[in-house]
C-alpha cells in the first residue's frame, strides 16, 4: 500500500470543509481527483497520511461532513 | 465610458446598480480569467480544484455576512430574480395562499402572478402605511384568520427606500415560511438569517454588495425541500440521471458563473474593509430628502425619518422623465425615473402610472454630490414654475 489514505466525498463543498478542519489540526491534505477504481461520485478527494486516519475521522464527525468513504491508496 | 465623462458624472442610481466598483472585484476576476479558468469541481485536477476553491470560499465569505451558519445552503444563482424564482417556484402548491408587501418589486409578483394563473394560488397584500411600511398590528389580526403558505416581502423597497422590519414580521408569523428579498440591503443593513428567523433569502450581488452583475445568491433553510429551477450536471453523482439530494448541489446544475463569483469574492474582501453602507447610504438619502422637502410642489415618496435607503419624488407639473433628462444634461446627475420595475409600490404610494424620480446614493457619493442634485432640482422646478 501506499501509506496514503483518500476521504471520497458526494459533493466537491465538503471537500475544502475537511481541507479547511484537517489544516487546522495540521494534518497534511491535499485534494486530488478522485481514483475511479474507487467511485464515480464527487470528482475530488482528499489525500491524507494513512497513519493518521484516525484524528481525519474524528475531524469528519466534528464538522458533519458527509462522506462516501474513507479508504487507503494502492500503489 | 471615458475617464473625462465619468468624472463629470454624479451616479445617483446605486438602487439599479453599484458604480464605481471596488479595484479589489476587477482584480479578481482578471486573475480568475487569466490564471484559473477550469471548471469547478468537474475534474480533480489542480486549475479545477482552484476554481471549486474560489467558489467554495466566496460562498464562506458571503454565508458569514448574512448570518448563514452552514455555508452550503447558500446556493449561487444568476442573480436575486433567480434566487426569488427559485423559492417562489420551487416552493409552492396549486391553492396556496401567499402574503406579500406592497412594495414588491416585479421579480416576485410576476413569478407569483404567473402561478395565480397557471395554479389558482392566492396573492394577498399585508396593510401597511403610506410608505409601504407593513403594519404589524393589522397583520397580526389577519394572521389569525389565515394560513399563509409565504410570507414575501422585500427588505427595502427599491422604490422609496422604506425598510421593512423583518424581525417585528417574524414575530407576527412565527410559523409562516418567509421570503426576504434582499436586493438592496446585503451589505447595505446587517443581516443573519438565523438570528431573524428567515427562512428564505435572496440577493444580488451588484448593488450594495458592489460585485459584478450576473451572479446572485439564495439562501434556502434547510427546513423546506425547495424544488430546483433547473437540472443538469452538477460534477457529482454522475452515474444517476437524478438531480443530486444534497446541498449545494442539487440547485447548481450546470458550469457557474466562475468569475462573477472572483469578482464576489473581491467585492467582499473591500467589504470587510469598509463595513456595511447604510449609514452612509441613509445619511445622504435624508440630506436629500430635508432639501427636496423645501422645493415648491414637490411631494417626498420616500419616508423623511432617517430610515429610507433612497430618496423618491415627484414635482407636481413636471414628468418623472423629463426632469431626469434635465438633471443628467444639465448638472451631470444620474438617477432613475418612472416604476422601476415596481408598478405594485405605486399603486400603494398613489403614483402609477407616472412613476417617481428616484435618487439614490453610494459608496462613492459626497455630501457636494447631493447638493448639486439639490440644485439641479430647485433650478428645474422653478422654471417650471416660471413657464406655467
Amino acid at each position: 500500500m501506499s501509506g496514503q489514505g483518500v476521504v471520497l466525498f458526494y459533493v466537491i463543498h465538503a471537500v475544502f470543509q475537511l481541507e479547511h478542519a484537517l489544516k487546522r489540526r495540521g494534518i497534511e491534505c491535499k485534494p486530488i481527483p478522485t481514483p475511479r477504481y474507487l467511485s464515480s461520485d464527487c470528482g475530488t478527494a482528499v489525500r491524507f497520511p494513512w497513519d493518521r486516519r484516525e484524528e481525519v475521522q474524528a475531524a469528519i464527525a466534528e464538522e458533519d461532513l458527509e462522506i462516501e468513504g474513507v479508504h487507503e491508496l494502492r500503489e | 465610458m471615458t475617464e473625462t465623462t465619468a468624472k463629470n458624472l454624479i451616479y445617483l442610481d446605486h438602487a439599479a446598480t453599484s458604480w464605481p466598483k471596488p479595484d479589489e472585484v476587477g482584480q479578481d476576476m482578471v486573475r480568475a480569467l487569466t490564471d484559473c479558468t477550469a471548471n469547478a469541481g468537474r475534474s480533480g485536477h489542480q486549475p479545477s480544484v482552484a476554481s471549486a476553491r474560489i467558489v467554495f470560499q466566496t460562498r464562506q465569505q458571503l454565508a458569514r455576512l448574512l448570518g448563514v451558519a452552514r455555508s452550503e445552503n447558500l446556493v449561487f444563482v444568476r442573480g436575486c430574480t433567480e434566487g426569488l424564482n427559485l423559492v417562489i417556484k420551487g416552493l409552492l402548491e396549486p391553492g396556496d395562499v401567499v402574503a406579500v408587501s406592497p412594495m414588491e418589486h416585479n421579480s416576485v409578483m410576476r413569478p407569483l402572478m404567473g402561478l395565480v394563473r397557471r395554479q389558482g394560488i392566492i396573492v394577498e397584500t399585508l396593510p401597511a402605511d403610506p410608505f409601504g411600511r407593513i403594519d404589524l398590528d393589522a397583520a397580526r389580526r389577519l394572521a389569525g384568520q389565515r394560513e399563509f403558505a409565504l410570507l414575501a416581502v422585500c427588505h427595502a423597497s427599491n422604490v422609496n427606500g422604506a425598510v421593512q422590519d423583518v424581525a417585528g414580521l417574524r414575530g407576527v408569523f412565527p410559523q409562516t415560511p418567509l421570503l426576504v428579498d434582499a436586493a438592496q440591503t446585503a451589505g447595505v443593513l446587517p443581516i443573519d438569517v438565523e438570528r431573524d428567523g428567515i427562512d428564505f433569502l435572496a440577493c444580488s450581488i451588484h448593488k450594495g454588495l458592489l460585485g459584478p452583475t450576473g451572479v446572485g445568491a439564495c439562501y434556502l433553510s434547510p427546513r423546506y425541500d425547495v424544488r430546483p429551477l433547473q437540472e443538469g450536471g452538477t460534477g457529482s453523482r454522475s452515474e444517476s440521471h437524478e438531480q443530486p439530494d444534497f446541498r449545494p448541489d442539487r440547485y447548481e446544475a450546470g458550469t457557474l458563473n466562475l468569475h462573477g463569483i472572483a469578482g464576489t469574492y473581491g467585492a467582499l474582501r473591500g467589504a470587510s474593509q469598509r463595513g456595511l453602507l447604510g449609514p452612509q447610504k441613509r445619511q445622504l438619502t435624508q440630506r436629500l430628502l430635508d432639501g427636496l422637502s423645501s422645493v415648491r410642489n414637490v411631494r417626498l415618496q420616500s419616508p423623511a425619518d432617517g430610515s429610507a435607503l433612497c430618496a423618491s419624488f415627484t414635482i407636481s407639473g413636471l414628468r418623472p422623465d423629463e426632469i431626469a433628462l434635465r438633471l443628467e444634461e444639465g448638472y451631470g446627475v444620474l438617477c432613475r425615473p418612472g416604476l422601476q420595475c415596481a408598478p405594485a409600490a405605486h399603486r400603494h404610494l398613489g403614483t402609477f402610472p407616472g412613476g417617481t424620480v428616484r435618487l439614490s446614493p453610494g459608496w462613492r457619493n459626497t455630501p457636494e454630490d447631493v447638493e448639486t442634485a439639490l440644485r439641479g432640482v430647485h433650478e428645474i422646478a422653478r422654471s417650471a414654475t416660471v413657464t406655467e
